[in-house]
């Protein structure tokens, strides 16, 4: 703490020789004047520390001593300043680097989504840029509060939003809100309909009036269960249908078989463009933008540097060799006929039971038919107007 | 004299303040400092000696420097070997 404040002050190291340096120094302190660090020498002289002020003064005491006095070393604040009094361009340009850091770091300069599932980057950075915030703007000013409930009011399909500024990048977190479950109101008057044709197999009414009877061949939109009641010289009531209707469906996919087979193979060749990204704007280290190759495969890699919107994506193209192959017929059915297989299973739920699966082959057009039957509930809720 | 040992003992007030006698602070063998001297007589790396209101102090040692020296207090710092009074 002492020694902070002696450098701020400054002082000098000076080494004294003579004869009389006991007496120097009696008359030194005499002046007021504090030394430190008194350190005696092999050869008779000694070094000592004191400040720039006392240095002043003791011009008539080594007279009076007839003492050589020397200065070692300068140690301060202003021999700092003197010695770059002489540098003012050094002095400028750090002041001039300081300044412009301060600018540079005070804007934001990435913006940073987190939390979208449907709503795209795009759609919620406008909504951002809208409501004044975006890519290059102040970061001093904005109000985080106030610019969550902005975009709140005003993007209907976000149930909450979090706005954090670190540094010069912004998080944003956003949840979208879910579809409220459709509840069906006791009182709204449905009809029960089909959503499929089917053979109906169990008709079990829990409200309303059975329209259709096992063993009735329906087709979607078909009238399975009335909410709709005849109640004589009073007219009709309604009520909300409910029930299930347990029916056999059909569910079946067609497609042509082709004998030959394309597959694509990576051959040893490939291409790499690499560029930069700096602030947004992509600088491109390569100047032909074409691919020498008639199909290719594409794979990216991107290295970001931390805190800085600096980025390096390397892009490299490998060459993918276009082969022809032909199968047996055999082999073209069954992968075509699994193929449909699968396409068809994506549709089906879990509730629906798989009866049988069927496969339909026309060898002269080369079509393939597969066929699931299945039972399922085919009701549907379907509201009246009244 | 007499009328400030008066003072001094019916106030009880420390006798450096009072009486100008010296008053050394010694630690382990490394540092003494002399409140109240006078003047520094000699001065090598070996021996120090100092006067003060009433004695001299002379200081025996080795690598003996002066940590600090203003007009009422000296701090001499190093490995003390000898301390006299005279």
């Amino acid at each position: 703490m002492l020694a902070l404040l002696r450098y701020l002050k400054g002082y000098v190291v000076v080494n004294i020789k003579g004869f009389f340096v006991e007496k120097f120094l009696n008359l030194c302190i005499e002046k007021n004047i504090i030394i430190w660090d008194v350190i005696y020498h092999n050869d008779a002289s000694v070094t000592l520390k004191m400040s720039i002020n006392a240095f002043k003064k003791i011009k008539d005491a080594s007279k009076k001593t007839k003492t050589n006095v020397k200065i070692i070393k300068k140690c301060g604040i202003k021999f700092i300043i003197n010695e770059n009094k002489k540098r003012k361009g050094l002095v400028l340009g750090f002041i001039l680097a300081f300044f412009t850091f301060v600018f540079l770091t005070s804007f934001i300069w990435t913006i940073e989504i987190e939390g979208n599932e449907k709503i795209k980057n795009e759609e919620i950075l406008s909504v951002l840029k809208e409501a004044g915030f975006e890519k290059g703007c102040l970061r001093y000013n904005i109000d985080e509060n106030e610019l969550k409930n902005k975009i709140l009011l005003k993007d209907e399909r976000l149930s909450w939003i979090w706005v954090e500024i670190k540094g010069t990048k912004a998080f944003v977190s956003v949840r979208e809100k879910k579809e409220k479950p459709k509840m069906f109101n006791d009182d709204t008057p449905n009809n029960i309909v089909a959503k499929r044709n089917g053979l109906v197999t169990q008709v079990v009414a829990k409200e309303g009036t059975k329209i259709a009877k096992e063993g009735d061949i329906v087709s979607k939109g078909d009238l399975l269960i009335s909410g709709i009641s005849d109640i004589g010289e009073n007219g009709y009531s309604y009520k909300n249908a409910t029930g299930y209707v347990l029916a056999r469906t059909w569910h079946e996919k067609t497609s042509t078989i082709s004998l030959k087979e394309v597959t694509f193979q990576k051959s040893f060749e490939k291409i790499s463009k690499k560029s930069v990204n700096l602030f947004g704007f992509d600088v491109l280290l390569y100047i032909d933008k074409k691919i020498p190759y008639k199909h290719f495969e594409k794979e990216e890699t991107v290295k970001k540097i931390p805190l800085i919107p600096i980025s390096y994506k390397n892009t490299v193209f490998y060459e993918l060799l276009k082969e022809e192959k032909t199968i047996t017929k055999e082999e073209a059915l069954k992968k075509e006929s699994d193929r449909l297989k699968e396409e068809i299973e994506k549709e089906l739920t879990d509730d629906i039971k798989i009866v049988k699966k069927d496969v339909d082959f026309n060898e002269e057009t080369g079509k393939i038919k597969v066929t699931y039957e299945c039972i399922e509930d085919i009701a549907e809720k379907k509201k009246i107007d009244t | 004299m007499n009328f400030k040992k008066a003072v001094k003992s019916i106030t009880g007030l420390p006798s450096e303040i009072i009486l100008n006698t010296p008053k050394m602070t010694v630690e382990a063998d490394e540092k003494i400092r002399i409140e109240n001297f006078k003047g520094l007589v000699e001065y090598t790396d070996k021996f120090i000696c100092i006067n003060t209101n009433t004695f001299t102090i002379k200081i025996e040692g080795e690598l003996l420097n002066i940590g600090y020296m203003t007009k009422e207090e000296i701090c001499i710092l190093g490995s003390i070997k000898n301390i006299n009074y005279d």
